[in-house]
């Protein structure tokens, strides 16, 4: 395909939004706050998440480490490894970002006319050589590719052009369409060669290093860019209001520990409960997931009207939907009654989930 | 393990999280009736211990 040719690709679905990895620039952590993750944690920044079958204290943290980005890039996430692990055949460490079928769904993939897709991203790790992902969907389709790092501590550019899978059956809806898995340790039984589609499931490329082999190692990564095409076009950096309500359709939090902010409008049931409800801030990729933290003793929510006040023992969901969710609050003493505004308690947290 | 916190949500014990019963889309619904299905223990609104055959009825009436 000519430069022209694929220019007038990418312009045909509009160059605002060619880019198909939500949060790619790394900047946005609602989960973690920029703390670090480790072994079974929350996602290090939205829509990247790290999954491991071993537990060799590794860590992976938005902007870990201190390194400078690349230029126009404010933030990256970075993987440390813990101790020396020799991965077993069917071991894997990975970070993988999802894409809704939704957003893929004009690469026509699983029919004739599938496109050929670039991906892009600048990496820098610790360990020199060969290194590999895979794209993949739900249904047993990979694609395994590589790229190697010449030198270690220095970022790299990296360009992959995968062509588009003419078999398989790929998501167009509001399931997972393509997942994107960066293999940082994958044991024998999870890797194939680079470079063609398998009907099967791995997480890397053959010959690939093993960052859990050396104790301390580091990989960074930053500046994701998923298009249509052959051409990988300079990454697209959207408004951070953008970018935010792009994630919002999967995870958000409406506290986050701040004591005093008052975060729903609250009715008062009686002497035994009440009722609050939430708007999600856009509209979630499906019902989602209600989870609760820092719930343990004391008062967990307060609400207040004209000075008087009620605390809640205890928190419940009870209904969920795209675009709101309900929940129930067992008083726990006050002098509260009628109906006011709820604030948080610091270290409480609610964390509302529609995560593929 | 899980516990029936309403008609329409699931309580997942282990992290204090509620999942929606009505979207077959939620991946933690998916998990959820996977893991049942499989033997994970259920929980009734009270607490209860539900036996398998009473799981395989509630199963059936989800989505």
């Amino acid at each position: 395909m000519t430069r022209a040719a694929n220019l007038a690709e990418a312009a045909g679905s509009g160059f605002a939004f060619r880019n198909r990895i939500i949060n790619g620039d790394m900047r946005i952590a609602q989960a973690s706050g920029g703390a670090s993750s480790a072994y079974g944690g929350v996602y290090p920044v939205d829509r990247f998440r790290p999954d491991a079958s071993f537990n060799n204290s590794w860590t992976i943290q938005k902007n870990a480490g201190g390194v400078t980005p690349p230029s126009g890039f404010t933030d990256y996430v970075g993987f440390t490894n813990g101790t020396a692990y020799t991965v077993g055949s069917t071991d894997n460490l990975l970070l993988s970002h999802a894409i809704e079928g939704f957003n893929i769904a004009d690469f026509g993939w699983g029919t004739a006319s599938a496109k050929t897709i670039t991906l892009s991203f600048w990496v820098r790790s610790s360990i020199t050589g060969q290194h590999g992902g895979v794209v993949a969907n739900n249904n047993g389709r990979t694609y395994p590719f590589s790229y190697t790092i010449p030198s270690a501590n220095t970022w790299a550019y990296i360009t992959i052009t995968v062509p588009g899978d003419t078999s398989g059956t790929w998501a167009t809806n509001n399931a997972m369409g393509l997942r994107i898995y960066f293999g940082l340790a994958e044991g024998s039984s999870n890797v194939a060669a680079a470079g063609s589609w398998y009907a099967g499931t791995y997480y890397g490329a053959s010959g690939s290093v093993s960052l859990a082999a050396t104790a301390g190692a580091t990989w960074c990564i930053t500046g994701v860019q998923l298009e249509k095409g052959t051409v990988a076009t300079p990454f697209e950096f959207r408004p951070y209001g953008t970018e935010l309500a792009l994630c919002q359709r999967y995870y958000w939090e409406p506290v986050n520990s701040s004591q005093g902010h008052p975060i729903a409008s609250l009715v008062y049931g009686d002497a035994t409960y009440s009722t609050v409800s939430f708007k999600n801030p856009v509209t979630m990729r499906t019902s989602p997931s209600v989870s609760f933290s820092g719930m343990t003793g004391g008062d967990f929510f307060t609400t207040m009207n004209d000075g008087n006040y009620g605390n809640y023992g205890s928190i419940v969901s009870r209904l969920s939907s795209p675009d709101y969710f309900a929940c129930r609050l067992s008083w726990g003493g006050g002098t509260f009654t009628g109906s006011g505004n709820l604030y948080g308690q610091t270290g409480r947290k609610i964390m509302v989930s529609a995560e593929l | 393990m899980y516990k029936i916190a309403s008609k329409f949500m699931v309580e997942r014990l282990a992290d204090y999280t509620f999942i929606p019963l009505t979207d077959p889309a939620n991946t933690d619904y998916q998990t959820f009736k996977r893991e049942v299905s499989e033997g994970v223990e259920l929980q009734d609104a009270d607490g209860n211990v539900m036996t398998a055959k009473d799981v395989k009825a509630f199963l059936k009436t989800l989505p």
